[in-house]
């Protein structure tokens, strides 16, 4: 039990630093609002200038929603921390993990949680805030189930994010100069989650791609679970992948790590 | 202030002794510049990813048809080539300046403060794929939609382009400005750096007021459906005439806001 204290401890203090900077939370999502507000005004245009009333088997109302939401929830699972993993590789902090009794994985998960558990608070807020919204607008039904079905697989969707971030982290042992990679990744994630446009309005073969990739159980699966264009039938199987994903992802980020941490010369420090 | 033609070329040559700076800086650190190069090719991947999905639409949307929305889709990544080479590097650092102390080094330069802080570092790896990818657009668009390959067609082109650079050197600025007051980056000029992305699409699926707005007010949407506008012939006289003024009121505008800052600056660090 005992061996546990110092995670809680470290969970504690990312939850404290980031109620520090909850505003610059809010701020982040408020700025990120611009592509958002791109997004809804481009669908606005193309199902004015359209004939149908459903494009791509979207309606307008799922649509703008869809866009929203994905924006919204593409800033909460967002990562961050390989940075700093970097650093820490770069500069030699990563000594102290191998000398001091606290594994770094477990460290870098309550981190991450720390901080995402005030971020998911902030969410939900504006997440209330915007279903009120919505569902005043349209016909929009929202049932308990699909809630709670919404906020397991945002969880499983954080999971995800931190392992494939935890494991293209380990990138630093053999790259130095690995910012642009960790940037580029970062974006790549962000278009094959679905945070731009659904995955499946580019045709069939590029939905069926990304459905072996576990991009899209970032943020495409959960916004799909909440806009109600999935039923249950296909919502439980997705959560089961999303599982699947994060097992395989802990293999990979553990093998990664193992053969990073054969490189590691600890240079610093 | 008097501006003599001897401090321009010396202006002048002083940016190119900057730029060759850089360069040597790249040469030095090479991977930074594939860092650089890989980060903005996949930027510039989910920028295209729009066009592709307005290919696949395959209609006009407020009647910018495909081939249209290529020319603003070239014209904006051409923009952000300029950008991402001239000033962003640039502007960035530009809070970092105020708050190390670094901006009073500066000012004992001999040279004008705004265009040390403006000038200092170019770009060379976010550019390239962006000039590659946008040029082939523009090319591509160009021909598609059958418009004569006339001088005057690109001579006018990149005249608006120009015209462009320097309303986008004017508008991003004036938000890092904000800093002689902030000290600090806030999250304020973070947002106005985002409104960026509403040119991510031709300012014709806006409404209206927000067109106003962004063409008039705080010309953001100026920077790529000027030139487009332009090439598709969409440009009537009042807009012809917001060509030239724009840029000249912006400019004026931030050096205004510049002079009124510096007044004010009193050495954050020290």
């Amino acid at each position: 039990m005992k061996a546990l204290q110092k995670y809680k401890r470290t969970y504690i203090l990312a939850l404290q630093n980031e109620m520090e900077y909850r505003t610059d939370f809010l701020m982040s999502i408020i700025s990120g609002g611009f592509i958002i507000l791109v997004q809804c005004f481009l669908w606005t245009a193309v199902f004015r200038s359209s004939p149908q009333e459903i494009i791509n088997g979207y309606s307008y109302s799922q649509i703008i929603i869809y866009s929203v939401l994905s924006g919204v929830v593409s800033k909460l699972v967002s990562a961050g921390f390989e940075g700093e993993v970097a650093n820490d590789i770069k500069t030699g902090g990563l000594s102290k993990f191998i000398a001091q009794p606290i594994h770094y994985f477990s460290y870098r998960i309550c981190n991450f949680f720390g901080g995402k558990t005030v971020q998911t608070a902030v969410v939900l807020v504006l997440f209330v805030i915007l279903m009120i919204v919505f569902t005043q607008i349209w016909e929009f039904q929202l049932r308990v189930g699909q809630i709670v079905l919404f906020l397991v697989s945002i969880l499983f969707g954080l999971l995800i994010n931190f392992l494939l971030f935890y494991s293209i982290s380990a990138l630093a042992f053999i790259i130095t100069e690995v910012w642009g990679v960790f940037i580029a990744f970062n974006q790549g994630v962000y278009l094959l989650s679905g945070a731009i446009f659904p995955l499946n309005i580019f045709g069939d073969t590029f939905a069926r791609i990304s459905s072996y990739l576990p991009f899209q159980y970032v943020v495409y699966f959960p916004v799909k679970i909440i806009n109600g264009s999935l039923t249950i039938h296909e919502i439980v199987p997705g959560l089961l992948l999303q599982a699947v994903w994060v097992i395989v992802l802990m293999i990979i980020s553990k093998l990664s790590w193992d053969s990073g941490m054969k490189k590691y010369v600890a240079v610093g420090g | 202030m008097s501006i003599s033609l001897s401090e321009i070329r010396k202006h002048v040559r002083m940016f190119f002794i900057f730029a060759k700076n850089s360069l040597v800086g790249y040469m030095e650190y090479k991977a930074n510049f594939y860092s650089g190069l890989i980060m903005e090719t996949v930027f510039l991947l989910s920028k295209l990813i729009y066009i592709v999905f307005v290919y696949q639409l395959g209609i006009e949307i407020n009647g910018i048809s495909p081939d249209q929305m290529m020319i603003f889709t070239g014209t904006y990544t051409i923009m952000i080539a300029i950008y991402t080479g001239l000033f962003m590097d640039n502007f960035y650092r530009f809070a970092g300046h105020i708050r190390n102390g670094t901006l009073d080094l500066y000012m004992t330069k001999p040279l004008s403060l705004q265009f040390m802080i403006s000038f200092r570092h170019v770009n060379f790896a976010f550019p390239i794929p962006n000039l590659i990818a946008g040029i082939t657009m523009i090319v591509l668009a160009w021909r598609r939609l059958g418009i004569e390959p006339s001088f005057i067609h690109l001579a006018g082109y990149i005249g608006v382009i120009l015209s462009s650079t320097i309303v986008t050197y004017s508008v991003l600025l004036l938000p890092q400005i904000l800093a002689f007051w902030t000290v600090k980056s806030g999250s304020i000029f973070d947002i106005l750096d985002k409104c960026w992305d509403l040119n991510n699409m031709p300012m014709y699926i806006y409404p209206k007021w927000l067109r106003r707005i962004g063409l008039y007010v705080v010309p953001i949407l100026f920077i790529t459906n000027m030139p487009s506008v332009y090439l598709i012939d969409r440009l009537d006289l009042f807009l012809g005439i917001w060509i030239f003024a724009a840029p000249v009121i912006s400019l004026l505008v931030v050096r205004l806001f510049w002079k009124l800052a510096v007044k004010h600056y009193e050495s954050a660090s020290s």
